[in-house]
């Protein structure tokens, strides 16, 4: 559990460039007796004041890429943007993964100058993302499996892949796993396949070590 | 045949391996030789198997020629591992014991550590300065050995690149 104290504001990590918040990471609070608890959405309060200071371009001023893992508590990623949001706006590279199925990826909190997202997660909504979010990236990792059952989605992503969306802009759409059960399953929309970058070696994107390339 | 080669045996003995050319293979240095081997041969994708397995051959290749022997090990330290077998976490003993056994050796040119422990346990053995060119540290377990992960633990560590902390709660 990652808890936090007072004088942590002045802890300074310069030449620090990427934090991963791995499995099971909470963020944690304290109590005066000495113990410690998960924290909750109504706790973040008294947390912001310490962690929007130590997490900031001041402390942090080289940090560039953030990966995070849902610890399949609903709001598990909104937390951790919720702590982190000084910092966001550096961070050119973000990795988000979930085993859990009900990961809610908070459009609103995507970094402003996020230039690479890689996204794992069989729970997120890629229709209502693209939708609410509106992104300018250099590129996009997904895996096969977020694409596999939904014909919409890939007919969107092939139309962003083209520079046809008139809300995102994403110049590569990587996805990882075979190209050929997809194909096989929709045999119409081969061309637009064509549009995204294949990477079979492996069926999900890089978490800890995404730096977009 | 056989008597050509009794013949042979008794009039040439031997060549002394002192004196035969260093074949080209040891001149080679071992972590060269090993990034030739993971890029023809399927090396494993992931980090951790890809180092265990860059480990295992520098130690096999340190033992095939002398001239191995030095950048092998230089090699070998820029990356420590503290674990136990079948991923296990190594226990606060286990830990001051790998950390004496770090000291001994001298150890100070480590840029991947990856613990599998409780860090506060390791530092407060070895101290900081054996760290102090890590670039990337990896922690499976809480920092500290009451449960608690602080960011004030890592800030002894330039961090060039960056750290992370995986599956902090495990075991717990």
């Amino acid at each position: 559990m990652l808890c936090f104290d007072p004088p942590d504001v002045n802890l300074r990590f310069p030449y620090l460039r990427r934090i991963t918040f791995g499995y099971r990471i909470t963020v944690g609070v304290l109590s005066q007796s000495g113990g410690f608890k998960t924290v909750r959405q109504e706790d973040l309060a008294a947390l912001i004041p310490i962690t929007h200071k130590l997490f900031s371009p001041s402390n942090m001023p080289n940090l560039r890429h953030l990966a995070i893992q849902d610890y399949g508590d609903g709001d598990h990623f909104e937390t951790h943007m919720i702590i982190l949001s000084k910092i966001l706006p550096q961070i050119t590279s973000l990795a988000l993964r979930s085993d859990y199925g009900d990961a809610a990826i908070p459009e609103n909190r995507i970094p402003d100058n996020l230039r690479h997202l890689s996204l794992a997660s069989e729970g997120i909504e890629y229709m209502s993302l693209l939708d609410n979010g509106q992104f300018d990236l250099e590129s996009l990792h997904l895996s096969h499996w977020d694409i596999y059952g939904d014909r919409e989605i890939i007919s969107r992503l092939s139309k962003i892949a083209k520079g046809e969306d008139p809300k995102n802009r994403i110049k590569r759409i990587v996805i990882y796993g075979k190209r050929k059960g997809i194909e096989v399953i929709y045999k119409d929309l081969v061309d637009d396949l064509d549009v995204f970058e294949w990477r079979e070696a492996s069926e999900y994107p890089p978490f800890e070590d995404f730096d977009g390339r | 045949m056989s008597s050509n080669l009794d013949s042979a045996s008794s009039t040439q003995p031997p060549p002394d391996p002192s004196n035969l050319p260093t074949a080209i293979a040891t001149r080679v240095p071992p972590e060269l030789l090993l990034d030739i081997f993971s890029i023809v041969g399927n090396s494993p994708s992931k980090r951790l198997a890809r180092h265990l397995e860059r480990n295992r051959n520098l130690k096999s290749l340190a033992l095939v020629h002398s001239a191995w022997k030095v950048s092998a090990q230089q090699v070998l330290q820029e990356e420590v591992l503290i674990t136990r077998a079948e991923k296990k976490m190594a226990s606060d003993e286990e830990v001051e014991r790998i950390a004496s056994l770090l000291i001994d050796s001298k150890v100070q040119r480590t840029k991947y550590l990856f613990v599998n422990g409780h860090l506060n346990q390791l530092v407060a053995k070895t101290g900081y300065a054996m760290w102090s060119q890590v670039r990337y540290l990896k922690l499976s377990k809480s920092s500290r050995n009451d449960g608690t992960t602080r960011m004030s633990d890592f800030t002894p560590f330039p961090g060039e690149s960056f750290f992370s902390f995986p599956r902090l709660l495990e075991q717990q």
